[in-house]
């Protein structure tokens, strides 16, 4: 529409008529083309600007019409994958349901061996056709393999034909709205139940502050808000903002920089939580407040209440466990001792190499006794009488970071036991701040603050799985990642990382079919790591694949014991598990029967219940059922089918001969080598033969000439040059006087040769292995009582340290050894612990081991080193592990039916088919759930349409011409147009000279 | 008293007509000349002359030949002149702006920013997949030269701007130097208002430049007894009589462009002016076209700085073995938040994931990013350390001070992970972007190379981290997700504001130029009305003038019939 102009009131001239004529004739031309363009492109509008606020809202539905399109797109590609799965999934229930019927029709005394045989033949192809099925792929995707959608989910394990899954359990999501995120697979873990349930991981590994834990990673994950505290000393006050905050070091080194005016505060980051302390003028107190209403500073715990005095002592910040957390920095603290100087740069903290309290109480000293001429020269000592660090410095000339260098250089050395860093909040230049020597009668700082127990890393772990034993060390791992990476890398079929809650670690076995374990390997790693699968929380009920332990009224079963010599015949104890709820209880109960006489207590090795037998008599341990109970069996205390359960004597195989008796021993624990039997024949081979069907260790030995018969030593030489030297060890027994094994050996008696124990009887030995020749060392406990058993022992170097001393803090404790590292020999180790008086000497001793050297002079020296834990014992039963766990799937259940049909176990055939059943409805669960997601895109997809009318409806209505009233629009500008032209032309035509 | 006298007057009297015809005739010749003001004759009674006691008139005198104008409505004329042309300016400037645009077409980069977001989509619907991805990296070209040529573009119509800015100088020397001579020469013909007439010729000249001038800048004119104009502008004279002051350009840098501005020359003050084209010029480079540059801009840093960021913490399908960041510090030895980079790093930490492709192995580390302004703050130098520090990987400064960082050994590849002080998407390490201007954003040279390393995954909870497509939702979200440096808007919002305010101003603009033009055209209407030849008026005076002609004729007649009638006596 054309402006109107004002149109002069006085007069009007000829060149205003032509001009304005000419601009109305324009506008009316411009007004018409208006028109004509909407109508041509049947668009209202063709610049945004025609319409400024029509065009945003026309931009703004035609992205909600572009994105929508998207969406629709999503919509039918993904739907199409809910399809195939439900496809794929629809005749699963059906075959499971006709094994099911199979298997059901084959149980019991009326079918034959043949019948069974083609049901679990049966059973074996709906594995396969299930496989397949598992494996299917659609539009490029492996249906069923988490978000590895390129990974074939399922495969066979390279022994035994078990079912392993290599997929995971992530969840592929697509947007069904703009905003709304659906899942559009099904894994192997919900429908085939391909995944056994977590392993524990409740333990929590707790671990310590440091200077670079994220503020996010604190209060067990839930993190700190970032806001600000206020600091207030005798009326100053300081507010600090933490907004910016990353990491605890840099709450402290906020709080540090910015005390109240006048005031000076230092801040530690202990290992649990901030420590703030006050220098000030005498009778100052600090007070930390919130500001605003916040919860900062309570979060960091250090909301101070009323009258704390100069120290703020934080609350427990509890950091999650991560990755990257150390595992020096779990299970425990360091013993630690910051020591301040005056000035900056120069502040430093003492730490252990490990956590527990075993170093706390170091008296830390800085000397100036002339011996340091400048600085660099700085050396560091310690002395164990008095349990003191002292670093040598040139007073005021020696720098932190001397100190530091000094400090480490010993410790390497084996020369202190504790290191020395620069603290982080002072250290801006790396430690050049001076140290000024300690005065006299004073200390700069002594540790305090260890606890806990180092991680077991050496021990590691026992995981049984897919029939074999794996032992998994973590010697080396740095961090909890390392230690995952092991696990995950084993060929164990593991997945190992950490839990939801971040504290610990949780482990799960990807095989099917087959029984899965965690246990100790000697140690206490799996125990600190809480992935034992046996313990004493285990409860009852769930022993033996949820069976549970099955008791009788009265006595379960009885144990015997050795009783005492030349004493009457012991009693068998009655234990009566009735009532008792976990393995614990259970222990308990046995240990409450013949305190100081017998011992209940879980594996050592493995898993199970052990008995150790500390009485002296002759009996033998044995574990009875009474009146055919099941408890003892369904407790692995006696196997499966027997009445009774006895271990064995120690295995002595002696020989007329002097300097010929044997002790065999089995070097892994287990019921797979208990009561093998250790034969000598005659045959003259030199063979050892190992048969574990038989269960029988074979020598082929020469008894005549007697020049050439075969002597003890040469039994342990083969034994150890043979395969079976993997598994067995002999060596020569002790009581046999002075034997070197020169005296020849026998053939066994043939009907009765020695049966091997579970253990040794003899006493926990270890042998300590040093470099270099004539010096290795077995150390031995004293008494066979298995409180030793697991005892480490500790070598510790110090320079000029004279004759090494022994301490040993009784059972759990290591036995510490101080030598002197400038030359300790073997034998000096062996007469010093002969010689002390402690309970060092007391409880062990230490022999020149013969195999080093020949002979072995003890002439070489010791070095730093922790041994192997002792190993052996005393006698002692070692129960089966009774808590087997497996992945509860479709997979596992048909594996165990298809063995449980060749071997007609009915109760496992039951089952494994109550096993079917459950995992059948969590299928049929998984695919209504699926039905739903389908039905829920289904609604969406209608819904989606509907918004698409109405939003191309709002669209028309904006963006769209009305063509009729364009079209009005359009004659009405034409017969103005035509107007305009009419009347201008009269206009112009018409004047005053015409009539003159 | 004599016939001789009356004859005398009568001549006079035809003169006088004769002098009225010809500048009716001035008037009709001129009807369509436009400037053109009409002219208008003086006449007045002659003196009275005595004659004994008679005092008798002498006639008619013509007093003086004088234009019809408003001098009040002409300066408010060249006022709304100004005005108009400069709404104009910015009209035509925003009309080029919305061509430019093309918003409400399916072309324009809205579509593309959407097809972009739709093609992350694609990856969630076929997770694994690389050709998914390869098709988001091809759609991010896509995105990143439809900006860099809607940038281009934009700066090619301020370019252009620039140049008509920097021609006007002369084009303002050329007029204030023809109204100095033309002042002059008006004192010399009128004499210093020693005339009654106007020279008017002359005059109209003037006003013709004046107009012109007002054309380009806001002036203010001020007419001076001897006939001569003042003519400011702002503060500053631009002709003072029978001076004139000359302009000049003056070049400077703005935003990538050598800007001209004109001053003074004398005083080197900018010439400031608040209309006429120049003012409309200016605004249009500055802020109209530069405004929306810098909108542009904006966007396209927020969107690469805030994809990457997001992107960088992500997983691809391969990890990298060589990589060096994209964008360099000015020393490698400044805290990270003080070197020069385009965008700012803040105090926090990010994972390094290494992995052993052969083994499966992966070592995990913390690198703190220490920017809490307390201690030594991290620097480039410090950063390559700590991840040299990282089992695997090594890295270095370059000499172009940019962070390298590679493998150290072919079965490892890296990723990255939890970044939280954005230092990835600072220096552009595993970043989807490059460049940070509309103008220089580009998609990632290592990833159009290898689409695979599209960073689709997140660590999960199991510690996959390249087999998921996590990353990809948030990627797919980003478009809605409120950004805390844009006051909490989305990246549509922030689109939305972008067009939107274009739009609307261009709107504003058509409106207020329309205004302008009907307030100019109203006052021509009304200067017409004063100075604008009427040919039916010049009729009626030609007429007039005629009549009287003829009446002094006839009475000249009748005066020589009475001298005849003298003689025969």
């Amino acid at each position: 529409m054309a402006n109107i102009v004002g149109i002069p009131t006085t007069r009007v001239s000829d060149l205003f008529m032509r001009q304005r004529l000419t601009n109305q004739i324009q506008m009316d031309q411009l007004d018409a083309f208006r028109v004509q363009m909407q109508l041509s492109t049947g668009r209202r509008i063709q610049v945004p600007s025609e319409d400024s606020n029509a065009a945003m809202r026309i931009i703004d539905l035609q992205r909600l019409l572009e994105r929508k399109g998207q969406v629709r797109s999503n919509l039918s590609t993904n739907q199409s994958y809910l399809l195939a799965t439900d496809s794929a999934l629809s005749s699963v229930s059906g075959s499971l349901a006709e094994i099911r019927a199979v298997a059901m029709g084959v149980v019991g005394e009326i079918a034959t061996d043949a019948q069974r045989t083609a049901a679990s033949q049966q059973v074996q192809q709906m594995i396969r056709q299930l496989q397949d099925i598992a494996n299917q792929k659609f539009r490029g995707r492996y249906l069923f393999a988490g978000t590895s959608t390129t990974v074939m989910p399922f495969g066979e394990t390279d022994k035994g034909g078990y079912v392993q899954y290599f997929g995971n359990e992530g969840k592929v999501s697509s947007y069904s709205d703009i905003d709304l995120l659906f899942e559009t697979n099904l894994h192997g873990g919900e429908v085939f139940g391909a995944i056994s349930e977590k392993v524990l991981g409740a333990k929590d590994l707790d671990p310590i502050l440091t200077y670079n834990t994220r503020l996010a990673d604190l209060r067990s994950g839930a993190g700190i808000t970032r806001g600000s505290i206020e600091i207030s000393v005798a009326g100053n006050r300081s507010t600090i903002d933490i907004t910016s905050a990353e990491t605890i070091g840099d709450v402290a080194a906020m709080i540090r920089a910015n005390p109240p005016a006048g005031k000076t505060l230092d801040v530690e980051i202990a290992p649990t939580g901030l420590v703030v302390t006050l220098h000030g003028d005498p009778g100052d107190t600090l007070a930390i407040r919130e500001v605003g209403g916040g919860t900062t500073a309570d979060e960091l715990g250090i909301l101070t209440r009323i009258g704390v005095g100069t120290t703020v002592v934080g609350e427990d910040l509890d950091p999650i466990l991560r990755l990257t957390t150390r595992i020096g920095d779990v299970l425990g603290t360091r013993s630690y001792a910051p020591v301040r100087s005056y000035g900056s740069d120069n502040d430093l903290i003492f730490e252990a190499p490990t956590v527990g309290a075993a170093y706390d109480g170091i008296e830390i000293l800085f000397e100036d006794d002339g011996s340091v001429a400048l600085p660099g020269d700085e050396t560091a000592s310690y002395d164990p009488a008095t349990n003191t660090l002292t670093v040598k410095i040139k007073s005021h000339q020696t720098e932190a970071r001397h100190v530091v260098s000094a400090v480490e250089t010993a410790f390497l050395a084996g020369n202190v036991p504790i290191t020395a860093r620069l603290d982080p909040l002072d250290s801006p230049n790396g430690g050049r701040g001076v140290i000024a020597a300690t005065p006299v009668g004073q200390i700069e700082g002594q540790t305090a603050g260890g606890s806990g127990t180092a991680f077991d890393a050496d021990a590691g772990i026992q995981i049984v799985n897919g029939g074999e034993t794996h032992v998994i060390t973590f010697t080396g791992a740095e961090t909890i990642e390392d230690l995952l990476n092991v696990l995950n890398m084993s060929d164990a079929g593991l997945t190992a990382r950490i839990n939801g809650s971040a504290t610990g670690i949780d482990i799960r076995s990807r095989i099917s079919g087959v029984d899965f374990m965690i246990g100790e390997n000697g140690g206490q790693t799996a125990t600190q790591l809480g992935l034992r699968t046996f313990t004493e929380t285990t409860r009852l009920e769930d022993l033996n694949f949820g069976r549970g332990v099955a008791t009788r009224d009265g006595t379960d079963f009885t144990i015997t014991i050795a009783g005492t010599p030349a004493g009457p015949p012991p009693v068998p104890i009655e234990i009566d598990v009735s009532g008792l709820e976990t393995v614990g209880e259970v222990i308990d109960l046995i240990n409450a029967q013949a305190p100081g006489e017998l011992v209940a207590r879980l594996a050592t090795y493995g898993n199970g219940i052990e008995l150790v037998d500390q009485s002296t008599g002759t009996d033998t341990l044995t574990v009875s059922r009474v009146q055919l109970g099941r408890a003892a069996i369904d407790l692995g205390l006696v196997p499966e089918g027997q009445e009774s359960y006895s271990a064995a004597a120690p295995l002595l195989v002696t020989s007329t001969t002097t300097k010929s008796n044997l002790i065999f021993t089995a070097d892994n624990p287990g019921a797979e080598v208990a009561g093998v039997r250790v034969v000598f024949e005659d045959t003259g081979t030199g063979n050892v033969t190992y048969d574990p069907t038989a269960k029988t260790l074979t020598f082929g030995i020469t008894t005549a000439p007697p020049a050439a018969a075969t002597t003890a030593a040469d039994i342990i030489a083969w034994l150890e040059a043979s395969p079976a030297g993997a598994e067995f060890s002999a060596e020569l027994d002790p009581a046999d006087t002075d034997s070197d094994g020169s005296g020849n050996v026998e053939d066994t008696d043939p009907f009765a040769p020695p049966l091997l124990g579970d253990e040794g009887g003899t006493e926990a030995s270890a042998t300590v292995v040093f470099s270099g020749t004539d010096n290795d060392l077995v150390f031995r406990a004293k008494s066979a009582l298995p409180a030793q058993v697991g005892t480490e022992i500790q070598f510790n170097g110090v320079a000029a340290f004279g004759p090494p001393t022994f301490a040993y803090a009784g059972p759990g404790n290591p036995l510490i050894i101080t030598y002197d590292s400038d030359g300790t020999t073997a034998q000096e180790i062996v007469d010093g612990l002969a010689a002390d008086a402690g309970p060092a000497g007391a409880n062990f001793s230490a022999a020149l081991d013969p195999t080093d050297g020949s002979p072995n002079l003890g002439t070489g020296t010791v070095d730093v080193q922790t041994s192997t834990p002792m190993a052996g014992g005393s006698r002692f039963l070692k129960g089966a592990d009774v808590n087997r766990q497996e992945t509860e799937g479709i997979f596992t259940a048909l594996l165990r039916l298809k063995t449980a049909l060749m071997n007609n176990d009915l109760g496992e055939i039951e089952r494994s088919i109550a096993l079917l059943d459950d995992r059948t409805d969590k299928m049929n669960f998984a695919r209504a759930e699926l039905g739903v997601r389908q039905q829920g895109l289904d609604i969406t997809q209608v819904r989606l349409d509907n918004e698409e009318i109405d939003l191309k409806e709002s669209l028309s209505r904006d963006f769209d011409v009305d063509m009729i009233q364009a079209i009005s629009d359009f004659t009405a500008r034409q017969i103005s147009f035509e107007a305009s032209l009419r009347t201008a032309a009269q206009l112009l035509s018409i004047t005053l000279l015409n009539y003159l | 008293m004599s016939l001789f006298s009356s004859i005398r007057m009568a001549v006079n009297t035809l003169q006088a007509n004769e002098v009225a015809l010809q500048v009716v005739g001035q008037n009709i010749a001129n009807a369509n000349t436009p400037g053109y003001i009409r002219e208008e004759v003086l006449f007045s009674p002659a003196p009275t002359q005595r004659n004994g006691k008679l005092l008798m008139g002498l006639g008619v005198q013509v007093d003086a030949i004088v234009q019809k104008i408003d001098k009040f409505l002409e300066e408010r004329l060249r006022g709304s002149i100004s005005d108009r042309v400069d709404a104009e300016t910015r009209e035509a400037a925003y009309m080029q702006l919305e061509g430019l645009i093309g918003e409400l077409s399916d072309t324009d980069l809205s579509t593309s920013l959407n097809n972009f977001f739709n093609t992350i989509h694609e990856i969630l619907n076929q997770s694994g997949g690389v050709s998914a991805r390869n098709l988001t990296v091809l759609q991010g070209n896509t995105l990143t030269t439809d900006l860099n040529r809607l940038a281009d573009r934009a700066m090619k119509i301020r370019s252009d701007l620039n140049d008509h800015i920097f021609d006007m100088a002369a084009d303002i020397n050329r007029l204030t130097e023809a109204i100095r001579v033309l002042n002059v020469r008006i004192t010399q013909i009128e004499g210093g208002n020693v005339s009654a007439s106007d020279a008017v010729g002359l005059r109209d000249q003037r006003l013709m430049a004046l107009e012109n001038l007002a054309k380009l800048v806001e002036i203010r004119v001020k007419e001076q007894e001897s006939g001569a104009v003042i003519v400011y502008s702002g503060s500053q004279f631009l002709v003072f009589e029978g001076e004139a002051r000359q302009v000049e350009v003056v070049l400077d840098s703005d935003r990538g462009l050598s800007v001209a501005n004109i001053h003074m020359a004398n005083t080197d003050a900018p010439l400031d002016t608040a209309s006429g084209e120049l003012r409309g010029l200016l605004d249009s480079r500055d802020q109209i076209i530069g405004g929306f540059l810098d909108r542009l801009d904006n966007f396209a840093h927020t969107l690469a700085f805030e994809f990457n960021k997001a992107f960088s913490q992500g997983q691809g399908l391969n990890g990298f073995q060589d990589l060096t960041s994209e964008f360099a510090v000015d020393q490698v030895d400044a805290a990270l938040n003080e070197a020069g980079l385009k965008f700012m790093p803040v105090n926090g930490s990010f994972q390094v994931i290494v992995h052993n492709k052969q083994t499966g192995d992966t070592e995990w580390a913390d690198v703190v990013v220490d920017l809490n302004g307390l201690d030594s703050d991290m620097t480039l130098e410090n950063l390559a350390d700590a991840l040299d520090d990282v089992d695997g990987i090594s890295a270095t400064t370059t000499s172009g001070r940019k962070l390298r960082i590679t493998t150290d050994s072919p079965e490892l590849e890296f990723f990255f992970h939890g970044d939280t002080s954005g230092v990835l998407a600072v220096l552009g390490l595993n970043t989807f972007f490059t460049g940070s201007t509309a103008l220089d954003i580009g998609v990632n040279a290592v990833l159009k190379a290898d689409p695979s390393k599209f960073a689709a995954s997140l660590v999960t909870a199991d510690g996959d981290f390249t087999q998921n497509t996590a990353n990809a939702e948030v990627l797919a979200a980003l478009q809605d997700r409120r950004i805390a440096s844009q006051n909490n808007e989305t990246l549509n919002v922030l689109y939305d504001r972008m067009i939107g305010e274009t739009t609307q101003a261009a709107s504003i603009a058509g409106a207020v130029a329309e205004g302008a033009r009907v307030f100019e055209q109203t006052l021509r209407g009304q200067k017409m009305a004063t100075s604008g030849v009427s040919l039916d008026e010049e009729a009626v005076n030609m007429i007039a003038f005629q009549r009287s002609f003829q009446a002094s004729a006839k009475y000249i007649a009748t005066l020589t019939e009475l001298f005849e009638i003298l003689v025969e006596i």
